[in-house]
């Protein structure tokens, strides 16, 4: 009789060992998981506060009055204006740019510009 | 240890940025606590950025006068006495500084005063500047909302961080302010505004008013560059009036298009005489009234037409409140009399936009009701906006009746210098006197120019106003709608419409002789 109880009480010190053991391991990822969650919180904050900073640089870099600036300086480009807007039916056909050889000739340049710059 | 600290100490301790992080990730607390506005493109035109404010506890500080000198020269703006009043302040918690730079922060660090704290903030900016100054508003320091969109939206900017998307175009909103400004310098103009909507949805895809300011600088001390004309502006609007005359007459039925008036003599209202200026004396058709804008054949139609039905036809277009449902603060109420007051000499008045005074926006969103097939609706800064109710205020055929009355005074009328080629302009002119401490000044005018684009299947409404413009040799001394709100509506139309992918309408059979001829091939 007295053997079984000790057997039970030696099973009662395992048993009370393993769910201690359990319960440290557990609580030892939980707070390591949390130490990690809160850090991974911290650096998505500093990434977002990161975005608004360049989010805000992009949005002045993008100022309209900024980029006409540069693109009168750098590629000279103006405002369109509307008869540069053309349907392409009422550009000429080929015959019609060959139809007065002469005239061609005494206006190559322009008829060049139509055809390299308007189609 | 690592056992005794896991299993005996009570659970899990977090420090109060942790519990703030636990927040953040429970959606209880946003890292950036107030939302972005965009444009309709996506372009960021108010976000908020980290800072730091310097702060202290006054009983801790030991050496307040070393303190306040070395903190002097960092923020020369602040003087050394202010900082000693704060140091030496009987309080457990001061500010020193707010929203300080990294720079300011690292060079306070070195001073090495344990006395001197940070605390993270963030501060509201606006990388486009004056660009949306009246239609953003602004926040204060502790970035409430005090005016514009900043202001009403408040709660929705505070209680979400998803990004609230405006119906302003920054390129158009440029393009716009910068006519404005030249506009308002060539004709020497105490004030320049526009407002350009979308004549369907009344989106407003513009909307600008100079002088203006930039945001970031938070100068609240000049009310009158701070002051929205488009929307605040209740002025007496003049001819532009008649557009809203001519569509109840028809509507109402009482009035048809071939209907012709007398215009040869002044209209006797009692003691008063309505009279015309610059219109040939004759008998005048509808369309007529509007080229010429006559006011005492408009004034013979609202008569005609009656009280009952243009107040009823006011109310429809909103002119009797403030501008409904528009997400910006400063909106103004409109001036007119009650009811009661609005006899046959206001009757006829009002028709040609006198006795009652409005604002632009109300203008150009009844104006964009007319010429849209007859439907209001309330204009909008947002997109997605849903508590709008959209309500017929004229007919279909009315409608597209006032498109070619419209039409007309651009091509012969008074709006001339606005036709701009291609993109069929169609639009009214108005020029009042203007009212300063409750009296008509002679010699200073509002002038106001209301259009729309392309007519033949309108898209956009475009309201310029010119406040006090003076004359000039160009103008040709005149002060008049059709010398500088007109042409510089026109000139807007002619840069913005590319921009909105509006393709102008040309003869194409003129316009391939036109280029046959630039380029030699036809003589």
């Amino acid at each position: 009789m007295s053997n079984v109880k000790t057997a039970i009480s030696v099973l009662w010190v395992m048993f009370t060992f393993v769910i201690g053991a359990y319960y440290f391991v557990l609580t030892n990822d939980v707070q390591n998981l949390e130490k990690e969650l809160a850090q991974i919180n911290r650096d998505i904050e500093n990434d977002i506060r990161d975005i608004h900073i360049l989010e805000a640089d992009w949005s002045e870099l993008n100022n309209p009055e900024r980029l006409k600036n540069l693109a009168g300086k750098y590629i000279s480009l103006d405002f369109i204006k509307p008869e540069q807007i053309i349907n392409y039916s009422v550009l000429p056909l080929d015959g019609e740019l060959f139809e007065k050889p002469t005239m061609l000739a005494k206006n190559k340049k322009g008829v060049r510009m139509l055809a390299n710059t308007e189609r | 240890m690592r056992i005794f600290n896991v299993c005996l100490v009570d659970g899990v301790h977090f420090n109060k940025e942790e519990v703030h992080y636990i927040k953040q990730r429970t959606g209880v607390i946003a890292p950036v606590r107030r939302a972005n506005i965009t444009d309709r493109n996506g372009v960021v035109v108010a976000t908020n950025l980290p800072t730091v404010n310097l702060f202290t506890k006054p009983k801790r500080v030991s050496n307040p006068s070393l303190i306040a000198k070395k903190l002097n020269e960092i923020f020369p703006d602040i003087s050394y006495e202010d900082f000693l009043i704060k140091l030496t302040k009987k309080s457990s918690f001061v500010y020193l500084r707010r929203n300080i730079s990294p720079q300011q922060q690292a060079k306070v660090n070195a001073l090495g005063f344990p006395e001197l704290e940070f605390q993270p903030s963030e501060i509201r900016v606006y990388p486009q500047k004056e660009l949306l100054a009246h239609v953003l508003g602004n926040t204060d320091i502790d970035n409430v909302g005090i005016a514009g969109i900043e202001k009403t939206l408040n709660d929705r900017l505070t209680n979400s961080t998803k990004d609230l998307r405006l119906t302003i175009d920054l390129g158009i909103q440029y393009a716009i302010r910068d006519e404005l400004i030249k506009a308002k310098e060539e004709y020497m103009a105490e004030r320049a505004t526009a407002i350009l909507m979308d004549i369907n949805t009344s989106e407003v895809v513009a909307l600008a008013s100079v002088p203006d300011y930039d945001l970031n600088k938070r100068d609240f001390k000049d009310k009158d560059i701070k002051f929205n004309f488009a929307t605040l502006g209740v002025y007496e609007a003049g001819s532009v009036f008649k557009v809203f005359n001519t569509a109840l007459g028809l509507d109402s039925g009482k009035i048809k298009i071939h209907d012709k008036f007398d215009a040869r003599f002044p209209l006797k209202m009692g003691r008063h005489k309505i009279t015309d200026y610059r219109v040939p004396p004759k008998w005048l058709s509808v369309g007529e009234t509007l080229i010429h804008s006559s006011n005492i054949a408009s004034a013979q139609m609202a008569l005609k037409v009656g009280k009952d039905l243009q107040i009823k036809f006011f109310k429809n277009l909103g002119f009797w409140d403030k501008i409904q449902n528009l997400e910006i603060f400063e909106k103004g109420k409109p001036i007119h009399r009650s009811e009661k007051y609005w006899l046959d000499h206001t009757v006829a008045t009002a028709a040609f936009g006198y006795g009652i005074s409005v604002t632009p926006m109300h203008i150009i969103t009844a104006f964009s009701s007319i010429l849209n097939g007859g439907i209001y609706t309330p204009p909008t800064l947002v997109i997605d906006h849903s508590q709008r109710q959209s309500k017929r205020v004229i007919s279909k055929q009315t409608s597209l009746d006032m498109r070619k009355l419209l039409r007309d005074v651009v091509i012969e009328g008074s709006g001339k210098n606005a036709n701009i080629d291609g993109y069929e302009v169609a639009g009214k002119t108005g020029t009042a006197n203007k009212i300063v401490d409750g009296r008509y000044i002679k010699g200073k005018n509002v002038t106001s120019f209301v259009s729309a684009f392309p007519i033949s299947n309108p898209k956009y409404a475009l309201m310029v106003i010119i406040d006090d413009p003076k004359p000039t040799k160009k103008t040709f001394g005149f002060v008049t709608s059709g010398w500088n709100a007109c042409p510089t509506g026109g000139r807007i139309i002619a840069r913005i419409a590319p921009q909105l992918n509006i393709k102008p309408n040309f003869d194409t059979s003129t316009q391939r002789e036109k280029i046959l001829e630039k380029y030699g091939i036809r003589n």
